[in-house]
């Protein structure tokens, strides 16, 4: 059965023919006219060389930060050199005349002319983009950037293009966004967490300031928990993860939050249909200290309330996110930054069940530069989170509480020299799983609190990065990183019977550890990546790395939740660990207008987790009874063509991907699907998506987002039989079927000025314009009298989606 | 301060659209698809009554259609001290026993012998304590099945657990009788006697499965809903309910939360994934083989509660009411033929013995 569920059935005709239609047409394009600032360096007579220095640091213009990666245009062409992480540079240029810009994504580029006739420093100010002109020609920073970085598989992005994607509710989101990008996707919506490249979502790093956010998500998946009003960009590594990245075996994604402005308080409202958002910034001391604080609450209880659905009318759903970041200059040299993120969310269905969950972190971070040549940033965090799942009535009221705490510090320095950059430090986190608790959920519940206790551990890992730059055309990023693992006392370690597979029914005896070290795990974790940029437009890159996970998710629903469970490494858990590789061409059309880029990876972690059928994963004190760990192998290769300037901007973005696992017990009993291979939760192997951009002049823009992929895998039904009248579905292997092949396509229309003299912005946006009624999943059903089951498969979102948010900003 | 008007305009178009809400929606797949057909399912129950045990042996068929009886099993109650029981084949697959019960803290097992194979359950043990149950209906106009008002009957049960350490595992059934009179036409001369009434049974809300046990809490007292079911003309005259309450063991117990979760999938983001519910009976000469099905032993207790066309709030059709005039054959045929009424649910023209008891 369901054969027209399987791979390979690309039903749905995908309209390539209206996307080359979009990106032929190449109206509103606008050439900016650009000024250049003549300066001129001279050196005294008996310094007469043939070569001189530039040098200098960038910075950004609204609040005078430091800004790394700064493109270094000279003479037309880019140099392959960025300004470093203390927005410094350092380039050798002929004697002579020279024309050098400075371009980053979404900032205004400066021109400069210079007659070099002696060593100069040439310091410089980017401005914002400024929206009606430059938005044509946001793109092509970050193209070149793709075919210069050393680094593959690496994807960022700013506010201004997250914006553009069209999102649920209205919202600039993160994760929306990226799963429009090759190689990342998701089981589903409402599913929360990243599938990239082939990974589970628990094994990507996600940060925020480099700090470890480990719940990131609002209303069940649908939505991040970063404020687009506070997010500066992103950076997701999904290829070769430098070292100074670790804990995570597949992929990682660090979140920059803005700062706030120095020179002037903004203040920024914003009601939408769905959620209401207020932001503030300013500086607390005129160019020393910026403050900003961004909230966002949800109202989508109303929404609810007009569902056709009792159910659905008794639910509730609210979730609020609150950002703080505070920053101080001592001196150009010396800085300290402060963040805080916290978010709740509460979920209620009916009177049958419901979840809450919240999250804090917070970060110190120090940014001092300790000479031209050396600079060290430490960082400490701290971070916490609660899970709440409930059951409002029936007999027994009650709730489950579990959570984790976490300590994170790092410290890292940067060594720049002519021609390489050295990264080196140190990271540590102390994880404190916080005990899972019952508790009755109201004084009439008979239920009797009961306390499982939870592991501590602690990872440490030294670290080591060099970007080698010999020449234009090469340049090679290598790292190494020695992650370190120990679980401490107090926990329970079980016994087993030996030749027996672990389960609750072997336990033969139980040790218990009140203190000290019970075990640990280790592993050296090369990176390496290069670039070969056989001429301006032609590039090769390729990867290596190996990565450590001793932390990952329990949960046995059919996706990732928010309210999963984090787990420590422990005797019977044992560390994941990956090796990726990845290897891609990259070329740029028509003076980097069209960029293009074909990449492939491969990945092997061993002791990848899967679940035994019906497992028991709450308040079981031995969680390895209910666990089985496998080999898993992702591969694929991700095609993608982006259209950089001019009146219609986008991508389109092509993922052919596999994702399958088996398990590696020596118990035939406790194998999943007899230890064959088979496709994880999220193996979709075709996945396409078009985003586009009609730059329709006037601050106007119309986007569309489009989405398909096949199908996720699903268990299916082998047969069914009757126990005394009731009919029971009896299921095959795991993942054997596919549910339908999913398809959306979302619209946005961003306008300026919607009401005049006023700083303001609308957001009209429908999520799922078709209304297609994508499956999540499958189940099946007896049908009225008739003996037999059948499937139906449920949908999350069964309708357009559509959304209004207006925006006003003021300034004083 | 004014609003742009072309702006304006497109806000009136969106409106409309606005106000398409978010909704989940769930869709019957319009594919047939093959299922495996020959897997042996053995099901048993075995209780401390006074009633017939009955065990049930059958093979899946394609298409997911209703399993098939198997006809030429041999099917053996085994006790620890080594007695054999037989059953006895009463066609389409069931295998009955009677004038036997079980004994508490005793252990029983199947043996089925078919087609030269030996498939034996393990020992299940009956259980020691029950509870008492106590029942309670209600009439209303609600959502059922669908999300408009419509009348349903309900039942309702609270049972009281006894006081002790020992873990009490819990299962419920629940069954409805309901009495059904046939036309009888008032002739002259010499007239046949009225029809016997029919006695129909079928299970109330079959994927309903009530389980609970006392482990981790200190209630003794549970009330729940035992089944729901449409109101229509079975409520014309007396209407029983049966609720059978199964203290079983604690295996038994996890395999039936195992069906709970597989019947129940509803394809949620919280569902459980679904997997193979595997029961305690094996081919003892291939152990390799998969055997759907369990054979359960209980204490068991039942209470029955009885309603009729008195108690019920709403309009009921009589469609076999006697109209003068009206000819014989312009009665449905459910008014003359018990099985047209039953459509295939369990009937008989006696009626139980405990029919009016109370």
């Amino acid at each position: 059965m369901f054969s027209n569920f399987r791979p390979g059935n690309l039903n749905h005709s995908i309209p390539g023919a209206l996307f080359f239609l979009f990106f032929s047409l190449s109206v509103f394009q606008i050439q900016a006219q650009n000024e250049f600032t003549e300066l001129i360096f001279r050196a005294a007579p008996e310094n007469k060389k043939t070569k001189y220095i530039l040098t200098g640091e960038i910075r950004n213009e609204n609040n005078l930060e430091l800004l790394p990666g700064v493109a270094i245009h000279v003479d037309g062409f880019f140099t392959g050199i960025n300004s470093d992480k203390n927005g410094q540079y350092f380039i050798l240029l002929d004697s002579g005349r020279h024309r050098i810009v400075f371009r980053q994504f979404g900032k205004k580029a400066n021109f400069y002319q210079i007659d070099l006739y002696g060593d100069g420093v040439l310091n410089s100010q980017l401005g914002s983009l400024q929206f009606e002109l430059e938005m044509f020609t946001l793109r092509s920073e970050e193209k070149e950037r793709v075919i210069k970085s050393p680094i593959t598989g690496v994807t960022k992005m700013n506010i201004d293009e997250i914006k553009m994607v069209p999102a649920l509710m209205g919202e600039p989101d993160v994760f929306n966004v990226l799963q429009s990008m090759p190689g990342v996707t998701s089981v589903g919506e409402g599913s929360s967490g990243l599938n990239i490249r082939g990974g589970q979502a628990d094994q990507n790093l996600i940060l925020m300031n480099e700090t470890i956010v480990l719940s990131n998500s609002h209303a069940l998946g649908f939505l991040s928990s970063f404020n687009g009003d506070a997010l500066q960009s992103f950076s997701l590594y999904k290829g070769a993860v430098p070292s100074y990245f670790g804990g995570r075996s597949s992929s990682a994604l660090n979140i920059e939050m803005r700062k706030g402005n120095k020179e002037k308080w903004l203040y920024s409202g914003s009601l939408g249909t769905a959620i209401s958002k207020l932001m503030v910034e300013g500086p607390i001391k005129p160019e020393k200290t910026g403050l900003i604080a961004a909230v966002r609450n949800s109202n989508a209880n109303w929404i609810l309330n007009r569902v056709d659905e009792i159910d659905v009318q008794k639910s509730q759903i609210r979730f609020h996110d609150i950002y703080l970041g505070l920053d101080h200059k001592f001196s150009d040299k010396n800085s300290l930054e402060l963040n805080l993120l916290n978010t709740g969310d509460y979920f209620r269905f009916s009177d049958q069940f419901g979840f809450e969950w919240n999250n804090l972190v917070t970060s110190l971070t120090s940014r001092n530069l300790l000479n031209d040549n050396l600079s060290l940033v430490g960082m400490a965090a701290y971070g916490t989170f609660n899970n709440g799942f409930f059951e409002p009535s029936g007999t027994d009221p009650s709730r489950i509480d579990n959570g984790l705490d976490y300590f994170q510090g790092k410290i890292s320095g940067l060594w720049t020299m002519k021609k390489i950059d050295i990264v080196f430090g140190a990271e540590v986190v102390q994880y404190q799983m916080k005990p899972e608790r019952l508790s009755p959920n109201n004084s009439e519940s008979g239920i009797i609190s009961k306390e499982v206790p939870k592991q501590r551990g602690l990872e440490f890992a030294p670290f080591l990065s060099a970007d080698w730059n010999p020449s234009e055309k090469i340049s090679i990023s290598a790292g190494l990183r020695f992650s370190n693992y120990h679980q401490f006392g107090p926990d329970s370690i079980f016994r087993y019977e030996e030749g027996l597979p672990i389960s609750r029914l072997t336990i033969k005896d139980v040790d218990f550890v009140e203190s000290g070290k019970i075990i640990s795990y280790n592993g050296f974790e090369p990176r390496i990546s290069f670039r070969w940029t056989f001429d301006e437009v032609n590039t090769i890159k390729g990867g290596y790395s190996v990565m450590n996970q001793y932390l990952q998710t329990i949960s046995n629903a059919t996706g990732p939740s928010p309210i999963d469970l984090w787990q420590l490494s422990t005797t019977y858990i044992l560390p994941q660990r990956s090796h990726n590789f990845s290897l891609g061409y990259f070329r740029n059309f028509k003076e980097n207008e069209w960029s293009t880029s074909l990449d492939g990876f491969y990945r092997n972690t061993a002791n990848q987790l899967e679940y035994r059928d019906f497992a028991d994963l709450f308040l079981n004190q031995h969680l390895e009874t209910e666990l089985i760990q496998g080999e898993g192998i992702a591969y694929g290769a991700e095609f993608m063509v982006q259209k950089n300037m001019g009146g219609i901007t986008g991508w389109l973005a092509y993922t052919f991907s596999r994702s399958l696992i088996r398990t590696t017990s020596e118990f035939s009993e406790i194998q999943v699907n007899r230890g064959n291979w088979f496709p994880t939760n999220f193996d979709k192997p075709h996945i396409i998506s078009l985003v586009t951009n009609f730059h329709l002049g006037n601050s106007r823009t119309f986007n569309t987002n489009l989405n398909f992929s096949i199908g996720r895998p699903v268990t299916g039904l082998n047969s069914n039989y009757s126990l005394g009248g009731l009919f029971v579905p009896n299921f095959g292997d795991r993942n054997q079927f596919r549910i339908p092949n999913y398809f959306r396509i979302d619209i946005s229309y961003l306008a300026n000025g919607f009401i005049r003299k006023w700083d303001d912005k609308i957001n009209f946006s429908i999520y799922n314009l078709t209304g297609r009624r994508n499956a999540y999943s499958v189940f099946f059903q007896r049908e009225g009298n008739v003996p037999r089951l059948v499937p139906y498969q449920i949908s999350i979102l069964g309708a357009a989606f559509p959304s209004i948010t207006y925006t006003v900003s003021f300034s004083k | 301060m004014s609003i742009k008007p072309n702006i304006l305009n497109r806000l009136f178009i969106f409106m409309p659209v606005y106000f398409l809400l978010l909704t989940s929606c769930i869709e019957r797949l319009d594919f047939l698809g093959d299922t495996d057909e020959g897997q042996l399912v053995i099901y048993g129950l075995f209780t401390d009554s006074d009633e017939k045990h009955l065990v049930n042996v059958s093979r899946t068929v394609n298409f997911g259609f209703a399993p098939n009886g198997v006809f030429n099993a041999q099917v053996t109650l085994l006790t620890k001290t080594g007695v054999r029981i037989p059953y006895f084949n009463t066609g389409n697959g069931n295998y009955e026993l009677w004038g036997i019960q079980a004994e508490e803290g005793e252990s029983y097992a199947l043996e089925v012998i078919l087609d030269g194979n030996t498939y034996l359950s393990k020992f299940e043990k009956v259980p020691l304590y029950s509870a008492e149950d106590k029942l309670s209906f209600a009439f209303s106009n609600e959502p059922f099945i669908n999300n408009s008002n419509t009348p349903v009957f309900s039942v309702f049960a609270e049972s009281i657990l006894p006081e002790t350490l020992d873990p009490i595992y819990l299962r419920w059934q629940s069954e409805e009788t309901y009495l059904w009179t046939r036309i009888w036409l008032p002739c002259t001369g010499l007239c046949p006697p009225p029809p016997p009434n029919c006695f129909i049974s079928d299970v109330i809300e079959p994927t309903r499965i009530n389980l609970f046990d006392v482990s981790g809490t200190k209630t003794r007292s549970t009330t729940f809903t035992v089944g729901r079911r449409f109101i229509d003309n079975s409520f014309i005259s007396t209407f029983y309910v049966s609720v059978r309450q199964l203290s079983i063991n604690r295996e038994a117990y996890e395999y039936w939360q195992k069906i709970k979760i597989v019947v129940n999938n509803q394809g949620s983001l919280f569902d459980i994934p679904p997997a193979p519910v595997f029961g305690n009976i094996s081919n003892i000469d291939d152990p390799d083989e998969i055997i759907l099905g369990y054979f359960e032993v209980a204490k068991t207790r039942i209470t029955r509660i009885k309603t009729t066309s008195a108690d019920v709030p709403f309009f009921l059709n009589r469609p076999c009411e006697f109209i003068v005039g009206k000819p014989a054959a312009d009665y449905a045929p459910e008014c003359v033929k018990c099985e047209e009424r039953a459509l295939g649910k369990k009937w008989t023209t006696e009626a139980p013995d405990w029919w009016n008891l109370d």
